[in-house]
């Protein structure tokens, strides 16, 4: 079955260069991007397996309890068409409740929570579907920003079919009044792909009386071949 | 039809999550032709060398196939995330020419994703090599002769490339669209 994957970019992708974000003035090409036929480069992709994945998990905890509101995040991988992507390597990152980062780069002043692993991997199953334990970060101010503040945000890395399914996403807390104020979610010029960063709020993927539950589906690049009609 | 979900940067704070991040050796699973390795800094357009960039290496094996499993000799995929002081390096093996439309062929390459800090979303790039006949090669083609050199690493007898990346401005490397 042939796969296309169509030119990526317009308003449903962020504009490389932002007003607030880390000098994206300096790391943007200035030069046009040259256009690229999708050839076997492009539409092959690396396969993972299990062994990929190790031992690192799907629960952020690691069974401990952790600081902050414990929440399940849960979703399906799609491609263009609204099949599901099987066998999609899923990897998930993100600060503790204080907003801080187990990472030397992160200086600011907040505590470290030793009970909190802060990442998680897994392959998504026959459905598409992942599922993973967290607690819900917090906000933390960016360096020299004039107090921009991030949102509470979970980083998502997906490969799906192919070096062209290539993704890296934030996803957003429902309701938070910094979403949008915030430079990087507010560099998509579509509101409805802002929308679609946004969890929702969901009581079947939570767990009764011990954690909230959140649902965030997420579409990779690449569809069937429409058929010539006519 | 939905569109893709939107890309977002993977910010400064990634390092400890991702798999392999510093696995840059695309050999680790056995000897499928003769090593090689490609070196480089990453640059901004102020001329800084930059920390924290992903870049992630997808390339044939020696014959020109791409690997289809998990458990594949030669699996062609790599990461790396530069050092403080931009470097950053991989070892693999030299891919062969790769089918294009027709009876073409494409030089050997290897495809390079960039991913940072102060990148809203993926940059792709090519890396090709001085001591193949790049000539004919119908993508290299489609970038402007004057900067075409900025895609071809140059190496020395031992197979040891080197490769710096520009992010923007003067001396900037090609991109292509995705």
């Amino acid at each position: 079955m042939t796969r296309v994957y169509e030119p990526f970019g317009g308003p449903s992708q962020p504009d490389l260069r932002t007003k607030r974000y880390m000098r994206t003035n300096v790391t943007a090409p200035a030069e046009a991007l040259i256009e690229l036929p999708r050839t076997a480069t492009e539409t092959s992709g690396p396969v993972f397996g299990a062994a990929d994945v190790g031992d690192v998990g799907v629960d952020l905890t690691n069974g401990n309890t952790v600081l902050g509101s414990l929440s399940v995040i849960a979703g399906q991988v799609l491609d263009e068409d609204g099949r599901p992507v099987a066998n999609a390597l899923v990897e998930f990152w993100q600060a503790n409740a204080s907003g801080k980062y187990p990472h030397e780069v992160d200086t600011r002043p907040a505590p470290q929570d030793p009970h909190f692993t802060g990442a998680g991997r897994m392959l998504t199953d026959a459905e598409g579907r992942y599922k993973f334990t967290t607690i819900k970060p917090g906000a933390y101010p960016v360096p020299s920003s004039n107090n921009w503040w991030r949102p509470p945000h979970i980083h998502f890395s997906l490969y799906g079919d192919a070096f062209a399914s290539r993704l890296i996403t934030q996803m957003y807390f429902p309701g938070d009044p910094l979403n949008s104020i915030d430079g990087i979610l507010q560099a998509v010029p579509d509101a409805a792909a802002r929308t679609r960063l946004i969890a929702q709020q969901d009581e079947s993927v939570g767990i009764h009386e011990h954690a909230l539950g959140y649902r965030f589906d997420i579409v990779l690049r690449g569809h069937s071949e429409t058929p010539m009609v006519g | 039809m939905t569109r893709p979900s939107a890309g977002q940067t993977l910010g400064p704070f990634y390092n400890y999550a991702l798999m392999g991040a510093n696995e840059f050796d695309l050999t680790r699973g056995g000897q499928h032709g003769p090593a090689i390795t490609i070196t480089g800094k990453l640059f901004d357009g102020e001329g800084a060398a930059r920390r924290d960039f992903l870049l992630e290496w997808w390339q044939a094996d020696a014959s020109g196939q791409y690997a289809n499993t998990a458990d594949a000799p030669f699996r062609g995929f790599g990461r790396c995330i530069t050092k403080p002081d931009g470097s950053f390096s991989f070892k693999t093996i030299k891919p062969g020419a790769v089918p294009f439309e027709g009876n073409s062929w494409q030089a050997p390459h290897a495809s390079l994703g960039i991913f940072g800090p102060g990148l809203m979303r993926r940059i792709v790039t090519r890396v090709y090599f001085a001591d193949e006949d790049n000539t004919a090669c119908p993508v290299l083609n489609l970038v402007p002769e004057a900067r075409r050199g900025k895609l071809i690493a140059r190496g020395d007898s031992a197979g040891a490339y080197t490769l710096d990346i520009r992010m923007s401005g003067e001396g900037e490397t090609p991109f292509f669209a995705e």
